[in-house]
């Protein structure tokens, strides 16, 4: 295919600007990304650390809805927003007052049966899970723009640069791609490697980064994008709210939660009902939102597909996978999501996300790497712009990846503390996140490219290790702290931290011996560092 | 192609207002048309303004057309073109709009 060279070279700039401009925080949101596909295992594997979440499963719904009952009657601040799960372990019952603040202590509060008895708790909000998902989707950028999160801003406009560089690289890579495509040239140095690999990659994973870009804008502005398309509809609005109730229903008017599972069932046949969720009970807007699986569809996210009614009613109000002719528009656009969230097809495609997701980092990483290589050979940056680039890349990848182990090390630890207690356990993620992150940028550029290369990998390593190691080391503490450590934690999150150790160290070594950032350390000597 | 006419190619992809016109013609050019188009097929596609979740959907259709035609607008030699094509592409479509809004 033949492509007018000044037009390649248009695009050829276009995706080194575009790139070097959002690839560091594209970075952070892909690995964090990644990690969002294992947040169940992350969530367990933290609340180990903290509380135990336990009971047993009733027997049947009868004696479920019995204590949802006894419980709204009870503890009538639950009223507000409980929720109720109807699969899987953990409590049957969990209610909190107000919107949980991210990063703040929120009290929880959970029923569940232990031998018949009903057994009530409250523990503090664990939030490990949420911050690394807020990561993903904000790259870490903090404070609020409206009801929106800035950093989500950030990334819309980034996604934007981002879909360029997609469609730029393509591209520019049309004229050679049926020639180098599949050639993993590692005797032609090590920058050739790079290249190849950040191709292939790149080729490979087109469909995914595609969807991925195109989804973050219209999740970042579609507040923006619905005012645009009122400006061309009608005068109807775009939305209908229902009306609100005339006066507020009864709690004794609830029907019973054998037909909210009947009406699941009939609108929802092929699903299986996991949760049911009721929110402003004792308002005049009450709602039920019921969470249904099934992984043979694309569900609009990670908990299932969504079903809306009004819990005394039971008239459906909204569904995510809407049947019938009008439905094909809310599955078409569920479908966006499911591919975005992977949320399809169960297991396999969690991993194959994952490592799409990891994938996707490594481009942005190697990326920032080819770019800076390119400004060297050609000249066209001063050693010192050169040598910073270096030294941030490396600052924030690495930071990035060992932030996010710390934190949840320091996080699992901190409870054995003396003198601590949960309700600073979501303050300390943040903290040991950002001391981390901004530890490793610095010392990136305090130590220079070249030295801080093997270092930063090799604490990296070591953070990863550590999270092997929290679980692992039980049998070596004291008996009680044993029990809060070492239980409920899955074998899948240890192994891969240790993976990462493994492959990071031969990284580390890797990179010592062929010198790969020789000429920071050229500039590092001649600037005195 | 002239080796004169390349060189004149040459000079203006090399003028630095190119890469911000360019940009600003794609940019807003792609959006106009991407509404346009979602506009046309919301009010006379399949199922009328108002069919279930057909708004989520046209809202959904607005970036990949914008930033496709977005991201292919550097395919313009200058950007004065680029402008011209997407002016004409724009005229038509909300031309057609707005002629059928009146006719109906």
């Amino acid at each position: 295919m033949k492509i007018r060279s000044e037009i390649v070279r248009t695009y050829q700039a276009i995706h080194s600007w575009t790139g070097i401009s959002t690839g560091l925080l594209l970075f952070i949101c892909f690995f964090a990304g990644a990690l969002t596909m294992f947040q169940s295992d992350i969530q367990r594997w933290a609340d180990a650390g903290i509380h135990q979440v336990g009971g047993d499963a009733p027997t049947e719904v009868a004696e479920l809805d019995a204590l949802l009952r006894q419980t709204i009657r009870q503890h009538q601040d639950s009223m507000d927003s409980i929720s109720v799960a109807l699969q899987g372990e953990g409590p049957l019952l969990s209610w909190h007052q107000g919107r949980p603040e991210l990063g703040s202590a929120t009290e929880l509060h959970y029923a569940s049966l232990n031998d018949g008895e009903v057994e009530y708790y409250a523990a503090h909000s664990n939030q490990l899970a949420k911050l690394i998902d807020e990561l993903h989707r904000t790259a870490g950028i903090a404070g609020e723009l409206g009801h929106e999160h800035l950093g989500v801003y950030v990334m819309g406009v980034a996604a934007i640069a981002y879909f360029l560089a997609l469609v730029s690289g393509v591209i520019f890579l049309l004229p050679t791609l049926a020639r180098s495509f599949l050639a993993l040239r590692h005797n032609k140095g090590r920058f050739r490697f790079l290249l190849d690999t950040h191709n292939l990659v790149g080729v490979v994973s087109l469909p995914f980064h595609i969807i991925i870009a195109f989804t973050v804008v219209v999740f970042a502005f579609h507040d923006q994008f619905y005012a645009g398309l009122s400006a061309v509809y009608d005068d109807r609005p775009l939305f209908e709210h229902g009306q609100p109730d005339a006066a507020p229903y009864a709690i004794e008017q609830l029907p019973p939660l054998t037909e909210f599972i009947a009406v699941a069932g009939q609108q929802m046949p092929d699903y299986q009902l996991h949760g049911i969720h009721f929110s402003g009970l004792g308002t005049l807007r009450p709602s039920a939102r019921l969470e249904l699986v099934n992984n043979d569809r694309m569900m609009i996210n990670p908990v299932g597909d969504i079903l809306m009614l009004h819990p005394f009613t039971l008239q459906v109000t909204y569904s995510t996978n809407p049947t019938g002719a009008e439905g094909i528009w809310g599955r078409v656009v569920s479908s966006f999501f499911s591919l975005h969230f992977g949320s399809y097809g169960g297991e396999w495609t969690r991993w194959v996300y994952f490592i799409l997701g990891l994938g996707g980092a490594y481009l942005f990483y190697s990326g920032n790497l080819l770019w800076l290589e390119k400004r060297r050979q050609q000249k066209k940056s001063s050693p010192r712009v050169l040598s910073n680039m270096t030294a941030l890349t490396l600052g924030v990848c690495y930071g990035c990846m060992a932030g996010i182990a710390s934190a949840m090390v320091i996080g699992r630890l901190w409870p054995l503390l003396p003198g601590t207690d949960g309700s600073q356990i979501n303050a300390v993620y943040i903290g040991s996140y950002y001391l981390v992150f901004a530890g490793c940028v610095l010392w990136a550029f305090w130590r220079r490219a070249a030295r801080a290369v093997v270092e930063l990998k090799r604490f990296c390593a070591a953070t990863f290790a550590a999270i092997a190691l929290v679980s692992w080391s039980a049998g070596l503490l004291p008996v009680g702290v044993l029990a809060q450590i070492s239980s409920g934690s899955g074998w899948v999150l240890e192994l891969l931290a240790l993976a990462f150790a493994v492959v990071l160290l031969l990284s580390a070594n890797h990179t010592r011996r062929s010198n790969q950032f020789a000429y920071c350390w050229r500039q590092a000597k001649l600037s005195g560092g | 192609m002239t080796e004169r006419s390349a060189n004149t190619r040459r000079q203006h992809s090399r003028q630095p207002s190119q890469w911000w016109a360019k940009t600003s013609v794609g940019l807003l050019g792609g959006l106009l048309l991407a509404y346009g188009v979602v506009t046309l097929f919301a009010w006379y596609g399949p199922g009328g303004l108002h069919d279930g979740a057909k708004v989520q959907f046209n809202m959904w259709m607005v970036t990949p057309i914008w930033l496709t035609v977005f991201s292919l607008s550097y395919l313009f030699d200058r950007a004065q073109t680029a402008a011209k094509v997407l002016g004409a592409a724009n005229g038509m479509c909300w031309g057609l709009f707005i002629a059928l809004r009146v006719m109906g």
